[in-house]
């Protein structure tokens, strides 16, 4: 193991840690447990860092030119936006929910390749840099507003039980097809993430490639998920009171989360529509003498645009905030995926050097 | 008129706009674009003929996605002239068009404590009320205010960029080995020439479904015309390119195959429109002269001249059987003093494979050579085939040969081809200074806070202070705190809720 992998290895570690950590501080009260968890997900963030800034000084250029350096390097952008964020504003459970992305995030980019390539004479440009580090930060901004709708919808769906007074500003509990949406988005997304991962990891064992993707897949994020997830169902089960109780107080109100959710929407869309959108046509004007051309990555970029702007001023007519707005903010964020990833594993384009 | 120019302004058609432009913008990566008719049949057997139809086998370019970047163009003009007016009544007359009520409905309010000296009327502008009362505003941030209208008039502008591009703009593709010279038409023949593949694929189209269509014969017709036009284009054109030098540029390393680092091509640029002027196109470094900019977008290795091998076809163990070494160039006729056969290499593939039921090379490096060789008998027929491996693969060669000889390559020279993207489009500085309006916007819109603080002096003399603002009501709080604390500054960015706070708002 070189020193980037054991800095990661050790980065996921501490990421795991904070997660415990935050969870235990948000689920049973333990207030006291906040801080250390804080401090251990800055920590693995720095760690982080640390492994990026080793690997590039050894590939001599930063860490945005594929699918592996892709996806740590925005696992650690998302840490510190998430660190960022609740700086002022303790979020345990988003922070906790940061912490699993960004884990997740280490776990998936571990299938890719991860020898550092001498950059193609196509990425050779300064607006790489400019246009993916721009963009990835817009992109982990809208990460950290995922992490905040999906607690929304959790929100809504424990609201009314555990007895907190409503406050007067706040909507009535979510009742009927409300209700059923945000159940289906609290316990699908989870679900329908190990079966995706369930169904990539078979497909790599059915191909027979050589490497490891499969059981990697496997070992570093299905179990792992499952495990934690079956912990959390059963701790819940176990201190269903207490636990009720805690995250009731934890959680905060559906207003003020579809107001943060709004906040790390507004910082990322700026980052995300310069970075990825006009950087990405200056560059590719220069590299290619267009500045659009329809590739499918392009096309992606333009529509995870269009739904973020479509959030926008969905949330400036009445009576569209709150569920709505979350599960807007929860497409978004799956198409910015698609986006990044999925484009390149599916279609292909010019784009599509990514995928090495 | 006024119910057009109502749905135009009205948010709801911006979201359904917005929503339908995401829809159809995906379908366009879903399915193929730009192939030929029998394609989008042969693969979509029911939708297929619907597809076509509807346009769909090239969105963007097709009447659904048009008309909705035209319609989202209008909105956004029409909007942003409504938002133009907001904002100036807004940065002018905020405080005259406030209303008592207006101040006690807002989220973020407070009453002034009783134990705390009244705000000082200084700093604040002020507005009496009819019965006594008073209102006060202090703002700051307005600035940010402008954000909205900038982003909205950067989109149009981008949009007309585009617009005007897609009418006014072209691109095309030049090739050529070192020495030789390519010529790129004046501007409007090669939109001709585009119009013309355009009418071309329509036709295609058109006779697969029917060949009798009357339509065809017009479109021969206007397409013979437009075909004229270029080539008249091409004898006297805008510029002539000579490709002085081509070279690649590797990584040093020590690994086995070399890694590409750039490659460059040194070109000579002469024209009737400008000055002669010479410089190197690399990829990411294009070079302007005249109306165009030349783009490094295409690079191959191409192996014109192949050394080779000739055996006997039936070669003893005691007798190699080696007959001669020739050189062939790919395409030229070669009668050697040996043999009565002319032979001819008509295809070199350097990295050959079998797909199906092709022959194709899988790279431009010499990994697996093969060339395809036609011999002709003295009287000009075709006399045999036959192909040429490596020694390696020798035996292959023995197996498809039908003359008396076999062959193998032994090495072959490449030259290096390149391919330069030719593009006019007199749209772009209009799409850059959009982009610049939209950057700014966005940037006040989204990171400058603007905030209002209200105080209203009721006739009984007790006070109501409120705050609002382009930030969320969890933000607003501390402006609000900070003002009924007795702060005369105006308001900076908020501070953090503390515990105490927080606990408070969770109660
Ligand atoms: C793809 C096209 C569009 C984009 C990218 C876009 C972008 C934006 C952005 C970033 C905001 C600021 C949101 C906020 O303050 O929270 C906004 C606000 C707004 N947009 Fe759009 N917009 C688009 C099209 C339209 C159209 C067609 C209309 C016309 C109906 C419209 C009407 C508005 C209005 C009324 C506001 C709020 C007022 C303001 O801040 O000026 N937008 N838009």
């Amino acid at each position: 193991m070189n020193l980037e992998t054991g800095c990661f290895t050790l980065a996921m570690v501490l990421y795991l840690a904070a997660f415990i950590g935050h969870a235990v501080a948000a689920t049973l009260d333990r207030r006291s447990l906040y801080a250390p968890a804080r401090w251990a997900s800055i920590a693995a963030a720095a760690v982080a860092t640390l492994a990026l800034a080793l690997r590039w000084h050894g590939a001599g250029h930063p860490p945005l030119s594929n699918m592996y350096e892709s996806l740590v390097t925005l696992s650690t952008l998302l840490a510190w936006v998430s660190i960022g964020f609740t700086r002022v504003n303790p979020l345990p459970l988003a922070e906790a929910g940061s912490s699993v992305l960004a884990v997740l995030m280490i776990g998936i980019a571990s299938v890719f390749a991860r020898e550092a390539q001498p950059l193609i004479p196509a990425l050779q440009s300064y607006w790489l840099y400019l246009h993916v580090a721009l963009a990835f930060v817009g992109e982990a901004c809208f990460a950290l507003a995922f992490v905040l709708s999906f607690l929304f919808c959790l929100r809504r769906l424990i609201e009314g039980r555990g007895g907190a007074a409503q406050d007067p500003d706040e909507p009535p509990p979510a009742e009927g097809g409300e209700k059923a949406i945000c159940g289906i988005t609290v316990i699908g997304l989870p679900a329908a993430f190990l079966v995706l991962m369930s169904w990539l990891a078979w497909r790599y064992y059915e191909r027979g490639t050589p490497g490891e993707e499969g059981r990697t897949l496997m070992i570093w994020v299905v179990l792992p998920v499952l495990l934690c997830l079956a912990i959390l169902v059963f701790m819940t089960y176990l201190y269903r009171g207490v636990v009720g109780r805690a995250v009731d107080r934890c959680l905060p109100s559906g207003a003020t989360l579809d107001e943060l959710t709004y906040r790390a929407i507004a910082l990322g869309y700026p980052l995300f529509t310069v970075g990825a959108i006009i950087f990405g046509m200056v560059w590719a004007n220069k590299a290619w003498g267009r500045y659009w051309g329809w590739d499918p990555k392009e096309t992606w970029a333009l529509i995870t645009f269009l739904v973020y702007s479509l959030y926008l001023h969905v949330r400036l007519t009445r009576g569209w905030r709150g569920t709505w707005t979350a599960i807007l903010s929860i497409m978004g964020f799956l198409v910015t995926l698609f986006t990044l990833f999925g484009v390149n594993l599916l279609l292909s384009g010019l784009h599509s050097y990514a995928s090495m | 008129m006024r119910s057009l120019l109502r749905l135009l302004t009205s948010l709801r058609t911006a979201i359904v706009l917005i929503g339908l432009l995401c829809f159809v913008s995906m379908l366009g990566t879903v399915i193929p674009q730009s192939r030929e008719a029998a394609e989008y049949l042969r693969a979509y057997p029911r939708a297929g003929q619907w597809i076509l139809d509807s346009g769909l086998d090239d969105v963007y370019h097709g009447w659904l996605f048009q008309a909705l970047l035209w319609l989202l163009a209008a909105s956004s003009i029409v909007c942003t002239a409504t938002r133009l007016r907001l904002t100036r009544i807004r940065l002018g007359s905020r405080l005259s068009l406030a209303s008592a009520a207006e101040i006690a409905s807002m989220p973020v309010r407070a009453d002034w404590p009783a134990d705390r000296p009244q705000p000082e009327p200084a700093g604040w502008q002020v507005k009496p009320l009819g019965e006594g009362g008073e209102l006060r505003l202090r703002v700051s941030g307005s600035i940010s205010l402008i954000g909205g209208v900038l982003t909205h008039v950067g989109l149009v502008i981008i949009l007309a960029g585009g617009l005007w591009g897609s009418f006014a703009g072209v691109e095309m593709a030049i090739r050529g080995v070192a020495g030789e010279t390519a010529v790129v038409p004046p501007v409007e023949e090669i939109r001709v020439a585009a119009a013309s593949d355009r009418l071309r694929r329509q036709a295609r189209l058109i006779q697969q479904q029917n060949p009798a269509d009357p339509r065809l014969e017009e479109i021969r017709r206007q397409v013979e015309a437009m075909d004229a036009r270029f080539q008249a284009g091409m004898a006297s054109p805008a510029c002539r390119v000579t490709f002085e030098d081509l070279w690649v540029e590797y990584y040093k390393s020590a690994g086995a195959e070399p890694v590409v680092k750039g490659w460059n091509s040194r070109v000579a640029i002469s024209g009737p429109g400008g000055e002669p002027a010479s410089g190197v196109v690399r990829v990411n470094q294009p070079l302007s002269w005249g109306p165009f900019t030349f783009y490094q977008a295409d690079w191959s290795k191409k192996y014109k001249s192949v050394n080779l091998h000739v055996m006997k076809a039936l070669a003893t163990d005691s007798d190699s059987g080696l007959v001669a070494t020739l050189t062939l160039e790919l395409g030229k006729p070669y009668k050697p003093d040996w043999s009565n056969y002319t032979f001819v290499l008509i295809d070199f593939l350097p990295d050959f494979r079998i797909m199906g039921d092709q022959f194709v090379s899988l790279s431009d490096e010499l990994r697996n050579p093969a060339g395809r060789i036609v011999a002709y008998g003295a009287d000009g027929k075709v006399a045999g085939r036959a192909w040429a491996f490596s020694h390696e693969m020798a035996e292959l060669g023995g197996h498809s040969s039908n003359l008396p000889y076999r062959f193998e390559v032994v090495s072959a020279a490449p030259i290096y081809e390149t391919g330069l993207q030719v593009a006019s489009d007199p749209g772009v500085p209009l799409v850059w200074a959009g982009c610049l309006l939209m950057t700014l916007g966005l940037c006040l819109t989204f990171y400058i806070s603007y905030y209002e603080e209200w105080v209203w002096v009721r006739p009984d003399g007790t006070v109501l202070a409120a705050v609002s603002g382009n930030r969320p009501a969890i933000m607003l709080k501390p402006v609000l705190e900070r003002l009924t604390a007795g702060s005369t500054a105006p308001a900076a960015p908020p501070t953090p809720p503390t515990d105490a706070t927080r606990s408070e708002e969770q109660a």
